[in-house]
């Protein structure tokens, strides 16, 4: 039988530009984390292992776990870098826990957005070096290729995706790791600054740097450290095709393949009806729709519906980003472990003024690449 | 504590032809030299692999990997 997982532990920063170095901001959630597990980097009596997820074009050096080796206790232990989004260094360090090699896994992401004069400049870097990236490709005009492709294929319109980023402001006002969050209306959204059409610059996530971090350990640590457990049920990933001209962009492919997976090992068969909160990296306004459809919450075609009858607001029938999302500031690299952790504060009922009542199943969601290239799929519950 | 819960072997090993230089192929084209040699080496499709771990120093993201079917 395959052995239990649990969450035991977890912190972020608050998402705002900052002067703090990487490693300071990975401290002060490892800080926290340990504090109230009570567990130590003393070998034998805590911390077996760490994943850190970082990368080496946002933090501007080779090998960009290097400095924040220090406030994870690596020294004469195993660490190990994802080198994209966080929320596969969760699936990871599950993964590590479930093989059997370690018991007790720190994991951490961090990403200061504010360092480069445009974001824009680091995301053309992950584009081929001689065909695409002189053409300017980057992950903001990469998806205004896909909004217009996916609006056009699905009937989607620009006030729907709109509602997206009102919700979303709307939760964020309730979190208080939330900076950025404003009173806007749709047309506050559809008037903001053009960037790359269709996506304003509402219609995009506000710079911000941050960090978090969450402990895992298995069953019987994991009850000896906490009553309050939150469980990892399923979990999967799925890569899609790099060039995007080898891709459906009105698709996700990818996010549907790793949610199958996950739903499956969770025993999920209906999304809609057995999962009570979801909490999805949405860097653009469109993703919100798109990335619903994927996870199966509604019919094809069928995600800008769930913006116009309130389904995914809070209080409706599947709360999407009551945190407020990546739409009110979450970095990159960051985003996707910062959703698995506000999962677990709504299942351990800890969300505070966010907090959807009665939440027992959850569903995180982490993205790298352009466009969704890579999907990861974290199901949670009591 | 490291408990075993399962064997794990290798089925299939590739490698590239080493030399100072390889004008002849792209990053990608001399991954995919090792990956047809374990394949070859392992009689496997690529089709019969479920998940890749592919280690690298920033290569900007110039990969291919396959989907999870």
């Amino acid at each position: 039988m395959t052995k239990k997982v649990a969450i035991v532990a977890v912190a972020q920063t608050k998402y705002e530009e900052n002067y703090y170095r990487q490693s300071e901001l990975v401290y002060q959630c490892v800080e926290k984390v340990l504090d109230e597990t009570g567990l130590t980097f003393q070998e034998g009596k805590g911390i077996d292992a760490a994943v850190t997820a970082s990368d080496d074009f946002w933090d501007a050096r080779t090998i960009s776990d290097t400095p924040i080796g220090d406030v994870v206790g690596a020294h004469y232990r195993a660490e190990e870098k994802v080198a994209q989004d966080g929320a596969q260094a969760a699936f990871y360090a599950y993964m590590e826990i479930l093989s059997g090699h370690s018991d007790i896994v720190l994991v951490t992401a961090h990403c200061k957005e504010s360092q480069p004069v445009s974001r824009n400049i680091i995301t053309n870097a992950g584009f081929d070096p001689y065909f695409q990236r002189p053409l300017g490709l980057d992950h903001l005009v990469a998806a205004a290729l896909q909004a217009r492709r996916y609006m056009h294929t699905c009937g989607i319109t620009r006030e729907q995706c709109a509602k997206a980023v009102v919700k979303s402001h709307k939760n964020g006002k309730n979190n208080p790791y939330v900076t950025k969050a404003r009173n806007i209306t749709v047309e506050d959204v559809l008037n903001s600054k053009m960037l790359a059409s269709p996506i304003s610059e509402l219609d995009t996530h506000p710079v911000t740097d941050g960090a978090c971090a969450l402990i895992l350990a298995e069953e019987e640590k994991a009850k000896k450290i906490t009553d309050n457990l939150v469980w990892i049920k399923g979990a999967s990933d799925c890569y899609d095709a790099f060039y995007l001209g080898d891709r459906d962009l009105a698709n996700c492919d990818s996010l549907v393949s790793a949610a199958k997976r996950a739903y499956k090992m969770a025993g999920i068969k209906n999304p809609s009806k057995e999962i009570d909160v979801a909490e999805i990296s949405t860097r653009y306004s469109y993703q919100e729709p798109l990335w619903t459809e994927g996870l199966g919450f509604c019919d094809r075609g069928e995600g800008g519906k769930l913006l116009d009858e309130g389904i995914t607001e809070m209080g409706g029938e599947i709360p999407v980003n009551p945190s407020g999302g990546v739409l009110v500031g979450c970095p990159y690299i960051t985003a996707g472990l910062a959703r698995v952790v506000e999962i677990a504060l709504q299942l351990r009922g800890d969300a505070g003024a966010r907090q959807v009542s009665g939440a027992k199943v959850g569903l995180a969601h982490g993205t790298s690449g352009p466009c969704g290239q890579l999907h990861c799929v974290l199901i949670l519950g009591k | 504590m490291v408990k075993k819960n399962r064997n794990v072997a290798i089925v299939g090993v590739g490698q590239t032809y080493h030399k100072r230089r390889r004008p002849d192929v792209t990053q990608v084209e001399l991954i995919n030299e090792a990956v047809r040699a374990a394949l070859k080496d392992a009689q496997l499709d690529i089709a019969d692999v479920d998940v890749v771990v592919h280690g690298n120093m920033e290569d900007g993201g110039n990969k291919k990997s396959v989907k999870r079917n």
